[in-house]
């Protein structure tokens, strides 16, 4: 049909869309190829926020690359700090203090909610429904407002450190965090009211850009986008790093890995992640916060791979070190990264109007894709 | 399945494939790390991941730079067995060139395309073997230890 | 005399009798006295359409503020930021007009005056109260659609002038749309002419003198025509033709100052006249308790109806062009030729 169109004097239109456009999350450039509103080709195009992270963190020591590492995904910044200490604590055979631990997997708990109701929040208006971003937001602003209680920053945390984390809580945090939780949980369901079951958002999600497990695999995708397919992976119960493996929690999975499915395994997991957050309050009991580490941070020589369950998938950050104050390579695996890969494969075949619905439930984070 | 195991599977098929030894004075890897031929990277992956270990994950790709040589590093995984492997490929550094195991995992796409980016690893078989993350234009692998970097130039 | 009069309706038609009886008095002619008052009145109406935009936009401001927890303009001129829109409007005013290098200049120029106008001329037929009518014409709510529809032509001929992917894709997506939302639109105010016999908007008014047409089997008529009219006026969630995580913002991406001012007064204003017809034809128009002036009565039901749209734009997502596509033709248009059916047995039984 395409082949005869453009026999007879008719042509693709290629639509540049990106880096500066509304629902590319950030400076994503897409090159697509389109058949009227049906796309024939797609080409993501990345690399505008590229700050040369790795080449950085090659001349910073390895305290530093944790501040560096707030910049991977900004808005899930506690996960990547958790990647960045768990490599050289490894190397170093440092073990963290039981109550560093538990502050750990609190804050990367609420940080993934935090980053799935900043999820919530524009997926929303990408399906072109503005008023959930404000709901979430004005979640996300109480979790911002425990962190800063903590350590200070709303968005660059910087909290992490090699042997456990910098301060301790401050006295009015474990309140405040219950009482975010069930502030929170009766919330999830007024989501539910206003975009996840409304009969339009269904329309435009349900079916749309569906994954299989198969596929899922190949790419490599991880996090929500996977669970959505069906897979069950995710590192904190097939590969438990810190305290993960005590809690009690289910991994939500989707069925047929569309945008629905991928939206409500995220809705799904926030639910979870306050369960382990509850649960982490309650093993959490007085102690120091810092293992005995030397001053210098001088990992042995070695490397290692190291992965987080980071809100939006698989962070692994892979390091060697030749003995030194900084690391000799320094690569970070970012979920957005791999996950986005997929994208040229999706699009096909999609309306434009698909093209934001698929890219949005991917959720990407383009300091990480292009770091 | 232990590492032991899997290193008996593999050099029963790939008996050119020998587990990586750590330089002297480092640290042993913590996942079984192989090393093997550049040449024969594509057929073993491909078995890896077709055959009975079922290696479907390729988690991650990492060029290093050795200063004397190039290393492209594959963290594999499976999510059915649940085991992890690294893979290390040693190039020459003035002609590094592998070939693409991107039709065995199409995961590897972009990070063939990093690897190609940040440290001129060309990959032979890639279907788009482009720069994936410097700009337009862009001169030099970054990440090779000897890539002399210039502050950016505004007009 | 004045004082016994309740609502501007019978004021405007106690001034027009004086005035006819001066200018009988001084020997005018009738073309000049003709001409005199309906320049008044188109006056009258270019105030108020202007007040209207004023109010609306500073509404949806409000409204949509508070449905998503914030307040919305709350500095500009004292209270509760009542003078927004028109500082809103000095800038419109103020900002430089971009036409695009190698946009089709003059198709670019008019596009906002062509959306504009027929916007205007649909008010003229809106009865605002009892003698508060422009043109009484026997075929007003023919009148009324007629030009509407060539709202299509002005989004169709700002996306395609002003040469741009985003802008075409608005374009064409609106022409599809509107086109398409435009049958189920007439066919269900046509339950409602085949109900009171005639075309003309004061007998459809009179005619709901004591029972609303929204409480008799048109109210399906009154929910087809909701949602036809939201189609009508690209309002979310049929906003394609400007869907903005889409198309940047569509048809209007690459219009600047006051051509964007025009594309965004017409879409208030037409909305405003949506909801107008939707209060004349299903909620009995000026017709209201006793003691409330006609124009009032007939207002607050408009802008219930102006809320009604406002409250699905900031609650609703947006929809697929080709769902859109189907939901019209597929449902909608079938729906409103039952309800013509249906309507047209109940007129027959009630006989």
């Amino acid at each position: 049909m395409i082949e005869q169109l453009k026999n007879s004097g008719f042509e693709e239109m290629t639509l540049n869309m990106g880096p500066q456009h509304p629902s590319t999350h950030g400076v994503l450039h897409l090159l697509l190829k389109m058949d009227g509103e049906v796309i024939t080709e797609a080409r993501p195009d990345i690399g505008y926020l590229h700050r040369g992270m790795e080449k950085i963190a090659e001349k910073r020591t390895w305290g530093a690359n944790i501040a560096l590492s707030d910049r991977w995904d900004y808005i899930a910044s506690m996960s990547n700090n958790f990647a960045a200490v768990l490599g050289p604590e490894k190397l170093m055979s440092i073990t963290v203090p039981k109550r560093a631990e538990y502050i750990r997997v609190i804050m990367a708990e609420l940080n993934r909610i935090a980053s799935h109701l900043i999820f919530f929040g524009t997926y929303g208006i990408d399906i072109g429904a503005f008023t959930p971003f404000f709901y979430a937001f004005r979640e996300r602003e109480k979790i911002l407002d425990l962190y800063e209680s903590v350590c200070g920053a709303r968005l660059t945390y910087n909290y992490f450190r090699i042997g456990g984390v910098s301060a301790d809580l401050p006295e009015e945090f474990i309140p405040g965090v219950k009482a975010f939780i069930n502030y929170f949980r009766p919330k999830l369901k007024e989501y539910d009211t206003l975009l996840s079951t409304n009969p339009i958002f269904m329309d435009r999600t349900v079916g749309v850009g569906a994954i299989t497990k198969e596929e899922a695999i190949d790419w490599a995708l991880s996090g929500p986008n996977i669970r959505a397919s069906g897979v069950n992976f995710d590192l904190r119960k097939d590969d438990p790093y810190s305290v993960y493996s005590e809690f009690d929690f289910n991994i939500p999975t989707g069925k047929n890995g569309d945008c629905w499915d991928r939206y409500m395994v995220r809705m799904n997991e926030m639910k979870e992640s306050a369960r382990i957050v509850e649960q982490a309050l309650e093993k959490l009991e007085p102690g120091d916060i810092m293992a005995k580490v030397a001053k210098v941070i001088r990992p042995p020589a070695g490397e290692i791979y190291t992965h987080v369950e980071a809100p939006k998938g698989e962070l692994g950050v892979y390091c060697i070190s030749d003995g030194s104050t900084m690391p000799y390579r320094y690569k970070v695996r970012g979920p957005s990264f791999v996950n986005l890969a997929i994208l040229q494969k999706m699009l096909k075949g999609l309306r434009i109007a698909d093209v934001v619905a698929v890219l949005g439930s991917i959720d990407i984070v383009l300091g990480e894709v292009d770091r | 399945m232990t590492n032991q195991e899997l290193l008996t599977k593999i050099a029963e098929k790939f008996p050119a494939v020998a587990e990586s030894k750590p330089a002297a004075g480092a640290l042993p890897a913590f996942n079984l790390t192989l090393e093997l031929p550049s040449a024969s990277i594509a057929e073993v992956c491909a078995w890896l991941k077709t055959g009975e270990l079922k290696f479907d994950y390729l988690a991650s790709l990492s060029g290093v730079d050795l200063k004397d040589k190039l290393q492209v590093v594959y963290h594999l995984y499976s999510i059915e067995l649940k085991h992890k492997l690294i893979l290390k490929v040693n190039l020459d550094r003035l002609n590094p060139e592998l070939s693409s195991v991107n039709s065995v995992w199409q995961a590897a796409n972009w990070h063939e395309r990093e690897a190609y980016d940040m440290f001129g690893v060309k990959f032979t078989g890639h279907p788009y073997p482009e720069r994936i993350l410097t700009a337009e234009g862009f001169e030099g692998y970054p990440l090779l230890k000897d890539f002399i970097a210039k502050p950016d130039q505004y007009d | 005399m004045i004082y016994a009069s309740q609502s501007l309706g019978d004021l405007w038609n106690w001034l027009l009798q004086q005035f006819a009886e001066l200018c009988g008095s001084l020997g005018i002619p009738e073309v000049i006295r003709y001409m005199v008052e309906k320049g008044a009145y188109a006056v009258g109406l270019l105030v108020f359409i202007s007040l209207t935009a004023l109010v609306m936009i500073y509404m949806e401001r409000k409204v949509s503020a508070h449905m998503q927890l914030r307040y919305g303009p709350m500095w500009t001129g004292g209270w509760h930021g009542w003078s927004q829109t028109i500082a809103d409007m000095i800038k419109l005013l103020l900002k430089e007009d971009i036409i695009p290098d190698k946009a089709d200049r003059w198709v670019h120029r008019i596009a906002p005056i062509v959306i504009f106008v027929p916007s205007l001329i649909g008010f003229l037929v809106i009865p605002f109260d009892k003698y508060l009518i422009g043109a009484d014409l026997n075929v007003g709510i023919l009148l009324v659609f007629g030009f509407s529809s060539i709202a299509v032509l002005s989004i169709f001929m700002g996306g395609w002038a002003s040469n741009n992917k985003y802008t075409l894709l608005g374009g064409l997506r609106s022409a599809a749309q509107m086109i398409s939302y435009e049958l189920p639109l007439v066919l269900s105010v046509l339950g409602v002419i085949m109900t009171v016999g005639s075309l003309k908007m004061s007998d459809i008014v009179m005619a709901q003198k004591d029972v609303w047409f929204l409480f008799t089997p048109n109210l399906l008529g009154f929910i087809i025509y909701i949602i036809a009219g939201t189609a009508e006026v690209n309002r979310t969630p049929f906003d394609l033709p400007e869907a903005e995580s889409e198309l940047v913002s569509g048809y209007n991406t690459e219009y600047s100052g006051l051509k964007y001012g025009f594309f965004m007064l017409s879409e208030f204003t037409n909305t405003f006249i949506i909801s107008a017809i939707a209060a004349t034809f299903f909620m009995g128009g000026w017709n209201g308790p006793s003691w409330l002036p006609g124009i009032v009565s007939f207002l607050a039901k408009t802008y219930l109806i102006v809320f009604l749209l406002m409250w699905f734009r900031w609650t609703f997502p947006r929809l697929r062009v080709d769902r859109l596509m189907d939901f019209g033709w597929k449902f909608l248009l079938p729906l409103s030729f039952f309800n013509i059916l249906m309507i047209a047995v109940w007129v027959l039984v009630k006989k």
